[in-house]
């Protein structure tokens, strides 16, 4: 929950005066969703050389006959 | 104006029409336009009606084939536009207040491919608010108003394709273009008892389209048939001008082209793992749908999505891209004239993402897709209900839980519309029945990135045995309204 608290600080600092008290109880739970959602992603494991997609490339293989072959056949 | 029924005609059938001369182009277009006026209001179903534009595409189309001129299948064919799409002349609001005067001086790519086929732009589509990037709750967060079910206008058409969804579904028009980040089209779609394509990541240009998540978004045709959405498909895709496009010799949708179709039988995997709930209605229907399928020559059996962290990947990264592509709108504070509650804060939330937050979700994108990939070597589409639930109503009862205590639903990280979206798969809904209280249900086909032939195929032969598609809704507590 330290992350949690400490992007929620941040948050204020830059945003609160202009959010609602309401607001800023409903930051809180997104913040703490979103951690969730991360700690699934930090679950996953990782090697050093595991590239990120950040230009997605999608995995087209070659048509052939109406089947989809894979590259080496 | 033209009986009902020919309104709901798919756009081969009103092709073939107007190429016989049995109607103009622009007694088509005037009928779906009387149509829109009419009923769209009463359904919140657009956003601006393009009368004038629309007509004159029409008596151009109308030269041309009487001339004996013919530009293809969409030729004098009205259709309508999500309104996160520019068009030269017209608002562009993105669905939200603060674009509400939004005008953009230029043409999407997708919007000049449509000209040159001699398309009929009858107006553009209503949507969620921003197409749902900064995040919402329910139909109300739309600049239109909530937009109503043509089959229950007590019910949703779902988001953020609601429009397009709504137009389609009440015979507004044979077609609309919607955009799909994660289940925009195939939601909507789904629960407005239409075929709904997603086509893959790069298919189709963006140009001229809002963005929430550069790489996630896609446009994609609603109709009345899987057959149309091929069709469309085929005008609309390839354009070497986005970054992330396909290659070239890839990007083109030839339609129809039975040799890049899968052979028969049709290898389907039915998935047995992506929910953590299902309507039962909603899996009888989809089952019954599967055996459809075999009985018309698919071979079927069980598939299981393979495990990881798909929708918190997708829906991370939508937060953090749309937290990006929204960033004035954050900043300024404007995003307090969203309508709905969630967004108007959740983008300072999402502002609080790190880089590495960001990479790290993206190294394990990597991965999770080639996991997928892997599934395709055994089947030519996965399937699976279009949405676990029905069409939900537009009035939640209220809840019971203090705001204080509300708590987000548990994540389905194995959910369909995360693991395809994530991937860049195409996907196809297309309806297969109807609940007891007479809401569509529907099917979806996935297929492997760049395979968007092997949806279409799937949806067309299940659409080629059934007519469910061939079901339209009572209009008539409408129009008495």
């Amino acid at each position: 929950m330290q992350e949690v608290d400490a992007r929620f600080n941040e948050t204020l600092r830059r945003y609160g005066d202009r959010l609602s008290e309401e607001q800023r109880n409903r930051i809180r739970r997104v913040l703490a969703d979103n951690q969730s959602m991360l700690a699934a992603i930090r679950d996953f494991p990782l090697d050093n050389g595991d590239a990120p997609a950040t230009a997605l490339k999608l995995r087209i293989e070659k048509f052939r006959y109406g089947r989809i072959m894979a590259d080496h056949e | 104006m033209l009986d009902e029924k020919i309104l709901y005609l798919s756009i081969r059938e009103l092709q073939a029409h107007l190429r016989k001369h049995s109607f103009s182009p622009v007694e088509l277009a005037k009928s779906y336009l009387d149509r829109s006026q009419r009923i769209g209001s009463k359904l919140n179903a657009y956003v601006t009606i393009t009368e004038e534009l629309a007509l004159e595409q029409a008596r151009a189309a109308e030269r041309e084939i009487l001339a004996g001129r013919h530009r293809g299948p969409l030729n004098g064919i009205p259709y309508a536009l999500k309104d996160l799409v520019a068009v030269k002349g017209y608002p562009t609001t993105w669905g939200a207040r603060p674009y509400a005067d939004q005008k953009l001086e230029y043409n999407a790519t997708v919007v000049e491919k449509l000209n040159q086929a001699g398309a009929v732009l009858i107006g553009k589509a209503a949507m969620i608010e921003l197409a749902g990037g900064l995040g919402y709750t329910n139909g109300y967060a739309s600049l239109t108003g909530p937009c109503k079910n043509p089959w229950n206008p007590d019910c949703w058409t779902c988001g953020s394709s609601s429009g397009s969804g709504a137009i389609v579904a009440a015979g507004l028009a044979p077609w609309a273009l919607g955009s799909d980040t994660r289940g925009s089209i195939i939601c909507p779609a789904s629960w407005c008892g239409v075929s709904g394509l997603r086509p893959s990541f790069g298919r189709v240009s963006r140009y001229g389209a809002m963005t929430i998540a550069w790489s996630m978004d896609k446009l994609g045709p609603m109709a009345c048939t899987a057959d149309d959405c091929g069709v469309i498909l085929s005008v609309i895709a390839h354009d070497a001008r986005d970054h992330d496009s396909l290659q070239p010799s890839e990007a083109h949708f030839r339609y129809p082209a039975p040799e890049l179709e899968p052979r028969m039988p049709l290898r389907v995997g039915r998935l047995t793992n992506v929910w953590n709930k299902i309507d039962l209605q909603v899996q009888q229907a989809a089952t019954e749908a599967l055996r459809v399928l075999e009985r018309a020559g698919a071979r079927v059996s069980d598939a299981q999505m393979p495990d990881g962290p798909f929708e918190q990947a997708a829906e991370l990264t939508i937060l953090i891209e749309a937290a990006s592509a929204f960033q004035t709108l954050i900043d300024s504070g404007e995003c307090a004239k969203l309508a709905d509650p969630l967004g108007q804060i959740n983008g300072y939330a999402s502002r609080a993402f790190s880089a590495s937050d960001y990479l790290q979700i993206q190294r394990v994108r990597t991965i999770l897709q080639q996991k997928v990939d892997k599934l395709f070597d055994s089947f030519d589409v996965l399937t699976t209900a279009g949405q676990p639930d029905l069409a939900q109503p537009l009035v939640q009862p209220t809840s019971k839980t203090p705001p204080h205590e509300e708590r987000a639903e548990p994540v389905e990280p194995r959910a369909p519309d995360g693991v395809s979206s994530l991937c860049g798969l195409p996907a196809i809904a297309v309806p297969c029945g109807f609940s007891s209280n007479g809401l569509p249900l529907a099917i979806q086909f996935i297929g492997r990135a760049g395979n968007d032939h092997a949806v279409v195929a799937a949806a067309r032969l299940f659409q080629s045995h059934s007519d469910w598609h061939k079901k339209h809704p009572d209009l008539s507590r409408l129009q008495h309204a």
